[in-house]
């Protein structure tokens, strides 16, 4: 049995109506589709981030390992247990014309041990010297704390030089 | 040490200079994942830009019908 109490409505233009809810319903998926593609791009971009962490994990290492082998004494220190040093230093100056003009010999004469020990071991001339980093055994992963640590060595280090 | 000139061992001294040929391979890769991540965020850019096309797209159509609802 119908309702009596039904009432109707006229809707003007339904085509535009219906039309204008297609075009809505298609930008919707449309949007929908998008999500897929923006998880995509996010997931590559946290490969591309991994990635460029790697890299810089690499370059603090290799940076480590530099300041490494760069000389870690002040030239009082060398001076101190390196008395000949400077000596050796301005015959060598003057060596440079020497080979020039008369060629170059080799010469069979013996280095003092203490020079051979200062040389192949500059931590005990100033052990404190370094930097916070462990450029031996490579760590793959550096904790935040780690990295804090070793910042605030950088960096006053970098005010001692300043 | 300021001006005064320093002496590193030969042996140390290639060792450096294969580091530091190391560092500037590694510095070209730094630089080629930054490119790569820079154009990840502007795609990304790029598609937030679409859906808020789209919003205002729907926004404006369903106003329209809720205006000829209303009459």
């Amino acid at each position: 049995m119908a309702d009596a109490n039904i009432f109707f409505t006229r809707v003007k233009s339904p085509e535009e109506t219906r039309k204008f809810l297609l075009e809505s319903s298609k930008s919707v998926i449309s949007v929908l589709r998008g999500y897929y593609s923006i998880m995509k791009l996010r997931e590559e971009k946290t490969k591309t981030i991994t990635m460029l962490k790697n890299h810089f994990d690499e370059l603090n290492w290799l940076f480590a390992k530099l300041d490494e082998l760069l000389p870690q004494h002040s030239i009082e220190e060398l001076e101190r247990l390196l008395p000949d040093a400077r000596a050796v230093t301005q015959k060598a100056k003057g060596m440079k014309e020497f080979i020039a003009e008369h060629g170059y010999k080799e010469i069979d004469r013996e280095i003092p041990e203490e020079i051979i020990e200062a040389v192949e071991s500059p931590d005990q001339i100033n052990p404190g010297a370094r930097m916070g980093r462990e450029p031996k055994g490579k760590k793959d992963d550096l904790s935040l704390a780690e990295l804090e640590s070793a910042l605030s060595s950088v960096e006053a280090r970098l005010k001692e030089l300043n | 040490m300021g001006e005064t000139p320093v002496f590193v061992k030969i042996e140390e001294y290639k060792e450096i200079l294969s580091i530091m040929n190391v560092i500037n391979k590694k510095l070209d890769d730094v630089r080629e994942t930054l490119a790569r991540l820079k154009r990840l965020k502007h795609d990304e850019d790029e598609q937030i830009i679409a859906w808020t096309a789209n919003l205002n797209d729907v926004s404006k159509k369903i106003e329209y019908i809720n205006e000829l609802l209303s009459e």
